[in-house]
């Protein structure tokens, strides 16, 4: 089912959301539900269905159940930061913030200013690091006028710096009543950044908690998943 | 270093068959083109040997993939780095010297012979980082990228046309302008992610038509240059000009919405045939056209609302 319109104060709402590859199921009834300015993260391992809960969201991806909105299109409100960044071989950084401008009719004039990662913009963009791929992306998303931001592993190989102008954007955006959803391996980013945190395990939702409860699920996750785990190894 | 060979096989006939085609056919078909190809560029110029073994070394570079030779390099000694990408480039150029020595071209086949082992001993590849200014850079992207990755074909389309022109060949000056047409079509070749599609704030309607507007503003500016020189001295062909510029754009639209009329996925074969069909018969455009766009609105309806 695709997004609709909805009189819901929330942001957007989720509703039973499942998918399923095949016999694979990815996602499993989830129900959730996103405010106006408010940061949300989402936690998992690898697999866990971080990356295809989003893609639902902005409707990249076919899936059962109801994602409603305040917008009659949600995805023309929606800056995705996908975590599978492509770029074309013979296009620049420049041309890419030029392609994602026009895509949503913005006339973009001071795009030196606003390009607060320093990026070599006048270089092929195929050609940057994992980490300037990902910055020039975040820079092109900002340049447009979304009402939800949903960023897909952001830190991923980015450099400390540019990891705390994230983090700063970040809070701006909360600031401006926008709504941000994050998904992130770094637990201390969220941390820093998040009101919620959402953990999916095997497609689901096993556990949302508030910030006063960011210490104890840490903790948790280091004894239970990490400590576990490691354990199995039997480094000698 | 055979099962290197055995792999590239093995990779190409999944190609074919993710085209829907079986291998055996799909080599078939390809030796149906080549040849009737090879046929029709004897019959237009006087210069189609010189234009084979330019085609011909030109599919070597895009054998000189940094990443694989990187690759290959990482994994085998480099004498039999050597020998893969000499075989490879032998390969390559194997059936465009078979037909130069069937027109008894002896020397251009011997020298794109030496040519592709010289290719192989290099190892600059022809994908350089230096960025090649376009007229197109406000609109991103098949245009912008297909200039630059197709410079050298449009470099060949400008040489014939001065060949044309030299040897008062105006035929080879309409093969210049249906060159650069042809090269335009190509853009529309392979289709983007479906996050770049998605991240347009239009409906599939007005996606389409903001894409086929592009398409003929930008090919009309490429190849407006080719044919006004080509009118310049040869205004007398004005006529087969505009026929040849006419149908090209119609092509052009009809590759582009043959793309996005199977997008994520690419046209299969049925499809593909109907649409090679329709070079030697265009009427069919007509029915494939509209076919073409009611399939497009389909595919595009569930990424753009």
């Amino acid at each position: 089912m695709s997004p609709s319109t909805s009189t819901d104060p929330n942001m957007i709402r989720l509703d039973h959301l499942s998918k399923a590859y095949g016999g694979h199921i990815v996602l499993r009834d989830i129900s959730l539900s996103f405010e106006k300015g408010v940061v949300y993260g989402i936690v998992g391992e690898n697999g866990s269905g971080k990356t295809t809960l989003f893609k639902c969201l902005t409707g990249l991806e076919s899936h059962h159940g109801q994602v409603t909105s305040k917008f009659d299109r949600l995805k023309d409100h929606v800056g995705y930061l996908p975590t599978d960044l492509y770029f074309f071989s013979k296009m620049t950084g420049r041309e890419y913030l030029q392609l994602l401008c026009n895509a949503r009719q913005v006339v973009e004039k001071e795009m030196d200013l606003k390009n607060i990662f320093d990026l070599p913009l006048d270089q092929y963009a195929a050609t940057y690091s994992t980490g300037m791929k990902k910055k020039l992306a975040l820079t092109a998303i900002m340049l447009q006028p979304n009402e939800v931001f949903i960023l897909d592993e952001p830190y991923n190989g980015v450099d400390i710096h540019s990891n705390m102008i994230i983090t700063e954007i970040i809070h701006r955006l909360k600031a401006l009543g926008k709504t941000v959803l994050i998904s992130s391996h770094i637990f201390s980013t969220l941390k820093e950044t998040c009101d919620f945190i959402h953990v999916i395990e095997n497609g689901q939702i096993s556990r949302s908690v508030g910030r006063d409860e960011f210490d104890a699920l840490e903790k948790e996750m280091k004894d239970f998943t990490v400590q576990e785990k490691v354990n199995r190894l039997r480094l000698i | 270093m055979r099962q290197y060979f055995s792999l590239q096989l093995r990779i190409i006939n999944r190609h074919l068959s993710d085209f829907g085609i079986r291998p055996v056919f799909g080599y078939l078909l390809g030796l149906i083109f080549f040849v009737g190809f090879s046929g029709y560029l004897w019959y237009v110029t006087s210069f189609a040997p010189y234009i084979f073994a330019v085609l011909g070394l030109s599919l070597t570079t895009m054998l000189a993939d940094p990443g694989k030779i990187t690759f290959i390099q990482q994994h085998f000694s480099s004498r039999v780095l050597f020998k893969i990408r000499a075989l490879e480039n032998l390969f390559v150029v194997f059936p465009f010297v078979i037909v130069l020595l069937m027109h008894h071209e002896w020397l251009v086949s011997v020298a794109v012979m030496l040519m592709s082992l010289l290719l192989s001993l290099s190892s600059i590849s022809p994908t350089f980082n230096s960025v090649i200014p376009t007229p197109f850079f406000r609109n991103p992207f098949e245009f912008l990228t297909g200039f630059r990755k197709n410079l050298p074909g449009l470099l060949l389309a400008a040489f014939l046309l001065i060949m044309a022109i030299v040897y008062s060949n105006p035929n080879l000056g309409l093969f210049s302008v249906a060159l650069v047409l042809l090269i335009c079509l190509s853009f529309y070749m392979s289709s983007e992610p479906a996050y770049l599609v998605w991240i347009h704030h239009l409906s599939p309607t007005a996606f389409l038509w903001y894409k086929i507007r592009l398409a003929i503003l930008h090919s009309s500016i490429l190849v407006l240059p080719y044919i006004l020189v080509c009118i310049l001295f040869y205004w007398d062909h004005g006529f087969y000009l505009l026929i040849i510029y006419l149908l090209g754009i119609l092509y052009l639209v009809t590759a582009l919405l043959g793309k996005y009329a199977f997008y994520p996925l690419t046209m299969n074969l049925p499809q593909g045939i109907i649409m090679g069909l329709a070079f030697w018969f265009p009427p069919i455009l007509l029915f494939l056209i509209p076919y073409f766009y009611r399939r497009c609105l389909l595919q595009l309806q569930p990424i753009l609302t």
